[in-house]
């Protein structure tokens, strides 16, 4: 039987690339979308 | 497959593309990755993985009824998420929402999918 676990601090959710902290993702996505950031970038 | 697949305007079902990044895999960016993981290893980062996405999904958007994540190699389907909601208002809200938040240093594109059945949900 699976013991339920307390809900724990996520490694993913709100995790923004380091030095974009600022802008939104949407702002980052429209970055990708012109090509001034990868499109698929490392953390 | 012309992947030219219609987006609906109304679904329970959301996708979002390329989010479970396996560590086998060799595009992945993930430094802290490696790929000498053991098969234990592995099926625990996807467990923790989907856990920590299904958690998350169902308590601020809504009552989950299925969430698949696809491990294969395609291209067009490298780590999409899909995730079936109860109620389509919920699945917009999500889309909605979800579009403005981070994943893991990324940012996660959302979108609606007409896929309703995932059994029946191959491409053709």
């Amino acid at each position: 039987p699976r013991r339920p676990r307390e809900k724990r601090i996520s490694l993913y959710w709100d995790i923004a690339p380091t030095g974009f902290e600022h802008i939104t993702p949407m702002q980052y996505k429209a970055l990708q979308a012109s090509g001034q950031v990868p499109a698929i970038g490392p953390p | 497959c012309s992947r030219i697949h219609n987006k609906p305007t109304f679904s329970q079902t959301m996708v979002m593309p390329n989010l479970y990044q396996n560590p086998r895999n060799a595009t992945t960016m993930d430094p802290t990755l490696t790929c000498s993981m053991t098969d234990d290893e592995l099926q625990e980062y996807y467990d923790n993985f989907f856990e920590d996405v299904f958690l998350e999904l169902d308590e601020k958007y809504g009552s989950i009824e299925e969430m698949n994540v696809c491990d294969n190699l395609g291209d067009h389907l490298t780590g999409n998420i899909y995730v079936k909601f109860r109620h389509e208002e919920d699945a917009e809200k999500a889309v909605t929402e979800l579009n403005n938040r981070w994943f893991g240093g990324r940012p996660i594109h959302a979108e609606l999918s007409p896929v309703t059945d995932f059994r029946e949900a191959c491409c053709r």
